[in-house]
Formats: C-alpha cells, structure tokens, sequence
C-alpha cells in the first residue's frame, strides 16, 4: 500500500509540475497563453479528434455516425471536405465552421443538437487549438 | 433544466455497457485467476464449472446457474451462452443546463465454445452498433472467434495460445468501459481485434502476450497494428502486482508496419496495477496507472515546441470493492485522466460508483454512476451520469 501512495504521489507531481502552458475557460471563451501545440490537421486529429469522437459508437469507422469519421487522418479529411463538396471546416473562419461550432453550441431547447462530444464535455484548451488550427488556415487540410 | 427522452436505437450504446467481462472484483477476494471462474485466459464471457458455483452462490434467489437453467442440453464438448443487457438514465453534459434521460440496448450477443481435448473453438456474436452507411451489412457481427489450444485441458492453468478475433488482455480489465483505463488506456469498447496470444496462468503468476493486426474485414474502432503484455505476480493470497506495456502503431492504411515510420502516429503504454485484498473489512483495492505518450508523424512535430509532437500523458483508476451481505457489490472509484500533462487543465478526474444487485444467478441490476470534473471545474463543464443497467445472463 505505501508503495502505492509514493507510486500515486509521484504521478501527481509529475502531472502538475509539468504544466507549462496554461488555458483558462472553457469552450469559445477558452484562452491558452503560449499554446505552440502544432495546430495541423494530423495533430488535430490524432490528440483531440479521434481520442474524444471516435469511439465504438460514435464517429469511428465501426459505427460511422451521420458519415463522420475521425479515427484516421484520411477519414477526418474525407469527412471535413466531402466530396458532394460540403465541407465542415472553413479555412479562417471558425464561427463558419460546424466542427467548432459544434463543440461549443447550446444545445437545442427540445434538446436537438447537442453540445458534442455529448458522452462527455471536452476540454477547453482542446476546443482553443481547434480554433486556432482553423484560424491560422487549417493547416494539412485539402480544400478544393 | 432542459429534458429530453430518447430511445436509442441498438447502434447508440452510448455511455455504459460493454459486452460481459468478467468481475476483476472477485479476484483475490474470491478466487486467484479469472480462469477460476471463466472459461477464457482473459477472463469474461461463459462461465466454468466454479463460475457457475460463485453465480449461485453470489446471488440473493439461487436459481440453477446453467445455460437456460440447465433445461437446454449439451453434449460435453459443447458450451453454450450469453448476456443481455439494456440501460436507461440520465446523463449530463456540456454546458450546464444540458442534460438527457437515456435508454438504449447494450448487448445481445450468444456465445459457443467447443473443446476437443487440447484444442477448443470460441464464438461470440450478436447485435452490434451497426455503421451508419452500411447497416445491412453490420448490424449484427462476431465480436470474437478464435482457437485456442490449452496445454492441460482439463484445468484452470498452464499455457494457452489463442488465434483470431479477440481483445487484447491488458491491465485491470474493468467491466465498465468508460472506466478511464478502458476508455483511454488501449482497450476500449469493441476494439477487438485479430491477433495470437501466447499466455500462461497459474495461482501464482499470469503473463499474456499479444501482437494484433488491424482487422481488414470490417470497418474497425482502431486503425493499428501492435503488440500488447501484461503479467501479474501474486505475492500471497491477498496481494498481487502487475506490469503492462502496448505499442500501437496508427496504420492510416498500412498493412503491418508502414514503409514511413517516422511519419505515423505511434501510441506507447507502459504502467502498473494492483490488488490489495484487506481481509477484515472485505475490501478489494484495484489500482492502475499508465503513461500514455502519443507520437504524430514527424512533419507535424514542432522542434521549438515544448509540447510539440509526442503528447505524455497519464491516465489511471482507483477502485474500492465491497461485497454488502451476500447479493451487493459495490464499487467506488476515481479515474484521473491527462491527455497531455504539459498543458493545464486538460486533465479530467472522475468518481465512480456502481453498485450491483445479483437477483438470481442470471439477473443483475447495476447502478452505474460518475460525476467528472475538467481541470477541476477550470477546463469546462463539469459531466455526470446515473443509469440503470439491466444485465440477463442466459
């Protein structure tokens, strides 16, 4: 047992005595100082899309809810821009996006869309480097 | 607070479920290994002859533990089963007004296991979230099959070798799979995949080696190919340590390794668990905890970044175990989770609690519940959920 609480002790230095860069807020509100996260489509998708959205019954592969897929970064090109032309992401424009617009809604008041991810609120430093991958021009995204 | 009732079709089991595992719970406490009471290695699914023992024993109105109360003859070689399980509640997300009553279906699913000496054949399949685009195709599907061969066939121990579609054993194995660990520690719901798995289980010790390969015949979970060990030692009857390790390799339509590995997105595991069994109280204390370091391809690392390319992160669980009288387990637990602990609040910590009713040795009745905090309340919202899972056990 005590090598347990040192174990658990040690991991929680270790956690917060790493922080380095700090994000206050949350959602459209959330301001991260000195985020050199690389903001492309490939970090986006590997750290924040596919661990928070591509889950077993969610946008996966296996599951593919409403043809959104993020668990590679060729699906989470092919679902961004589709090929009928719709696209999800606009290039500078994060409030013309749906894929931050989504994760920052109210959800509906008879409860129709919801704030996404809806099994669990994702982290506002995340829902920050999303915008920031859009504003900066979504980096690594082929837009026709 | 804004309400809304939706019955989910098959395909959104969405917060708690998961196919049967086995009760982590039991072991120490109950018996050694998960072979005591399941006929797999890795725990889970179809009950032994012991298992159906600790079903009878375990629950508040007996009833005869068999395949359809024994009614349903099989010949010897022949296993037959499975596990129902629906669940209804009320989860809580996003902004602070948003909340959702739920109930949704979890798990149909039958399994066979067929045993010729050494050599046995297992088959799991049922109903399935089925992929939005091609749900004829998908809506049913065979979460496992595989052969296994055992080395001493008419006992709980020894080497096993397994060959086909399975999960990976790694870590706790906690049944419920938005247990941290589960969720983002490398196993999460319906990410069995094919894979071999040499594995050996006595009283005393377990170690389980697996190198799997993206499944190429249905649309996956993940996209990666790896290898994943995990070995326990049982200091005494009452005290065990384990040790894990996995590397996944995110294939992005590979087969087996990229011919560019410096440009995939890698994922390494490494971390330790715990059982501690305090005898006078009747308590069963779980832990796990691993890092997690996630690379990305090198042309998306940031060399003047602190926190560029390859995110180190942790994740664990704490989980206290009770039996209350004879037919009540309870479960409390925490789960901290940091996605990358070089950023601030992007970390998230839960409390669970599950408290499970065992009726009779097929009925169960589980109150699943967690409240969760982002960044302790400074990353966003925080989310909770209370359900009401129904699990028949055929």
């Amino acid at each position: 047992m005590y090598r347990l609480i040192v174990v658990a002790a040690t991991a929680g230095v270790i956690s917060s005595g790493c922080a380095e860069i700090e994000c206050e807020g949350e959602g459209a509100a959330a301001v991260c100082v000195d985020d050199t996260r690389p903001a492309t489509l490939e970090y986006v998708t590997t750290t924040i899309l596919r661990p928070s959205c591509a889950n077993a019954q969610c946008h996966s592969s296996f599951a593919y809810t409403y043809e959104y897929r993020f668990d590679t970064v060729e699906h989470a090109q092919e679902s961004i821009v589709k090929l009928d032309g719709s696209q999800i992401v606009f290039p500078g424009d994060p409030d013309a996006s749906l894929l931050y617009l989504v994760l920052i809604r109210d959800t509906g008041p008879n409860g129709e869309f919801p704030r996404m991810p809806y099994d669990q609120p994702m982290a506002g430093a995340d829902i920050a480097l999303v915008r920031r991958w859009i504003e900066e021009g979504a980096d690594g995204l082929v837009v026709p | 607070m804004k309400t809304i009732l939706f019955v989910v079709a098959l395909t959104a089991t969405v917060v708690v479920g998961e196919v049967a595992e086995a009760y982590p719970q039991f072991q120490l406490s109950r018996d050694q290994t998960c072979t005591g009471c399941h006929i797999s290695p890795a725990g889970g699914g179809l009950l032994n002859e012991n298992g159906f023992t600790v079903a009878e024993a375990t629950s508040q109105f007996g009833t005869a533990p068999e395949f359809f109360y024994g009614k349903v003859p099989s010949p010897d070689w022949l296993v037959l089963g499975g596990d129902l399980r629906g669940a209804g509640g009320l989860l809580k997300y996003g902004g602070p007004e948003d909340s959702a009553i739920y109930a949704f279906p979890m798990q149909v699913e039958l399994y066979a296991h067929a045993k010729f000496g050494p050599i046995s054949l297992q088959l799991t399949g049922g109903f399935r979230p089925a992929e939005e685009t091609n749900e004829a195709a998908t809506t049913v599907g065979s979460r496992e099959h595989y052969l296994m061969w055992k080395q001493k066939p008419d006992e709980n121990e020894g080497w096993y070798v397994r060959a086909g579609r399975f999960m990976p054993v790694f870590g706790l194995r906690l049944a419920e799979h938005p247990m941290y660990t589960r969720r983002y520690g490398g196993t999460q719901l319906y990410s069995d995949t094919y894979g071999l798995a040499i594995e050996y289980v006595d009283p005393k010790f377990e170690v389980h080696v697996t190198g799997f390969v993206e499944d190429y015949l249905i649309d996956p979970v993940e996209h990666a190919n790896g290898v994943a060990a995990y070995s326990e030692l049982r200091l005494s009857e009452t005290l065990s340590f384990g040790a894990e390790f996995m590397y996944k390799s995110f294939t992005n339509g590979e087969f087996l390794l990229s011919k560019d590995l410096d440009n995939d997105s890698r994922q390494f595991h490494i971390g330790i668990t715990n059982k501690l069994y305090l005898q006078g109280p009747d308590i069963l204390l779980q832990t796990e905890i691993q890092f997690v370091n996630q690379l990305v391809g090198k042309d998306n690392r940031s060399p003047d970044s602190k926190v560029g390319g390859a995110p180190k992160g942790l994740v664990g669980n704490l989980v206290a175990s009770k039996m209350l009288g004879d037919f009540l387990l309870l479960d409390v637990g925490t789960g901290h989770y940091d996605s990358n602990f070089r950023i601030a609040n992007l970390d998230r910590d839960c409390v669970d609690l599950n408290l499970h009713w065992f009726t009779t040795s097929h009925l169960e009745l589980v109150l699943n519940g967690r409240y969760e905090l982002i960044g302790f309340n400074k990353g966003a919202d925080p989310g909770a959920y209370a359900l009401l899972q129904l699990h028949y056990r055929l």
